[in-house]
């Protein structure tokens, strides 16, 4: 579904990832973890070519970005971005439309949907994050939550997410966790960067522990929590008191 | 003191005031929408990537707000005719007012859409929207809603200078009491109704501006977060 090759960027010249190679599969829920610097969110926006690698392949489905001397051409890139959804820490929702013209914004404009079947898209859609209730609400008269649960009524062939819940109130994180959760259970490919472990213990197929621009450890979630690695430890261990959103 | 009948020779002469208060709403009105245009151009050049751009639209607002109306409109109206290019006064006045206002307008869009925060970019970027579509939707809008206040500062003081065409003798409000009043040998009375005539026509852009904000109001707040 997904694959990253050989992942290089920097921004001047400070390296942030050094190679990374990474492989998503269809349905599978990927958790990023891993301190702040260690590159995860340059590594989720090369994905989407948000920020420009240095030099790599990002293979989605049948489409493959190569960068090596020259920079894909736009079209590709717009050809990438359709492929992926991005939820974002600050939700970046538009504030001058409504929870559905936000959600059928990219249909209308970039799929080039007729309206009609956009608006039903997008009200199925705003159903499945239980905010159908919603859909004339601007993003202003929305909660954080509620902000993040629109930014999350896509379904594009994979997910990205920016630690989604931490802008959010505690008393929020739990409510977009179970959705997301649910769209996870859906069989909704995800890659997602998170400081909510014990969500990404539960959720997430597999677990990518990133350590200063590359891939230190990745596995399944018992694998990487009860990992030996002292480099790991020491970061889990900062979690394993902490309380994260009971319900999801 | 004024005598009563130095009002009513300004009186008898309200519907020549009208007169040229209706060609000042006229220039105003042309220059307002051609500076609004050039406006957003200029600023869309300052804000692009391409160097030659930016360097023309600098070197503009930086005359144009560098030099007085006055001097560019006796330039566009006198001083071309050394060129043999003579424009007729109308058009100098427009052409002039909104040369002047171009430069003052594209400032105002540029930092109301520099304004707009990074993220509607990015948003935007990972729908797969191109840059002239985001623009288009996503941030001019959002930037027009701030634009309102300082734009009509902007058009009200165009409005305002449009007095200053009544030296290229365009037969607006400014030249037609000028011309009254030396007629008539009575000042006070016609100059203190000139300038009623613009604070009302001032006041009635102001309800406008009212008007506006209120229409683009966005529900529930415009923080995009």
């Amino acid at each position: 579904m997904i694959e990253v090759i050989g992942l290089y960027k920097s921004f001047g010249n400070v390296p942030i990832l050094k190679g990374v190679n990474l492989r998503v599969k269809q349905g599978e829920v990927c958790a990023i973890i891993g301190s702040s610097g260690s590159g995860k969110t340059t590594l989720l926006r090369c994905l989407n070519y948000l920020e420009t690698p240095d030099s790599g392949q990002i293979r989605i489905g049948d489409l493959i970005l190569d960068r090596q001397k020259t920079v894909p051409n736009g079209e590709l890139i717009r050809q990438l971005r359709q492929r992926t959804g991005m939820v974002f820490q600050q939700f970046n929702l538009f504030p001058h439309k409504t929870a559905l013209e936000n959600i059928i914004k990219g249909l209308l404009v970039v799929k080039m949907l007729p309206k009609p079947q956009a608006i039903e898209l997008g009200k199925l859609w705003l159903a499945k994050v239980g905010l159908e209730q919603k859909w004339t609400a601007f993003p202003g008269q929305l909660s954080g939550g509620q902000k993040q649960r629109v930014a999350m009524a896509m379904e594009p062939a994979v997910i990205l997410l920016d630690e989604p819940t931490s802008a959010l109130d505690p008393e929020l994180v739990s409510e977009v966790l179970a959705v997301l959760k649910k769209l996870a259970q859906e069989g909704m490919t995800m890659v997602i960067i998170t400081h909510e472990m014990k969500f990404a213990r539960e959720v997430a197929g597999k677990v990518v522990f990133m350590n200063e621009g590359s891939i230190l450890a990745e596995g399944s979630p018992e694998q990487i929590f009860s990992s030996d690695n002292a480099r790991i430890k020491a970061f889990t261990a900062q979690f394993n008191t902490t309380t994260v959103g009971a319900s999801a | 003191m004024l005598a009563n009948r130095e009002w009513l020779i300004v009186f008898n002469s309200l519907p020549i005031l009208v007169q040229g208060a209706l060609v000042t709403i006229e220039i105003s009105l042309l220059a307002m929408a051609g500076a609004i245009l050039l406006g957003l151009i200029v600023a869309l050049m300052r804000i692009s990537k391409v160097k030659i751009l930016q360097y023309i639209a600098k070197v503009y607002i930086s005359f144009f707000r560098g030099t007085p109306l006055l001097v560019q409109l006796l330039i566009l109206y006198f001083g071309l005719t050394s060129f043999q290019i003579v424009l007729n006064p109308y058009p100098a006045a427009v052409i002039g007012l909104v040369l002047h206002f171009g430069a003052y307008i594209s400032e105002i869009f540029r930092a109301t859409i520099l304004s707009i925060s990074r993220g509607q970019w990015e948003a935007a970027l990972a729908l797969g929207m191109t840059n002239s579509q985001i623009l288009r939707r996503i941030i001019l809008p959002q930037a027009v809603r701030i634009a309102v206040p300082p734009l009509w500062n902007c058009l009200i003081d165009i409005l305002k200078s449009s007095s200053l065409a009544s030296v290229v003798t365009v037969p607006e409000l400014t030249r037609q009491v000028e011309e009254q009043s030396s007629a008539q040998f009575v000042f006070m009375p016609y100059f203190v109704t000139l300038a009623m005539f613009y604070w009302v026509m001032v006041s009635a852009m102001g309800w406008v501006q009212e008007w506006l904000e209120k229409k683009l109001e966005i529900p529930g707040g415009s923080s995009p977060s």
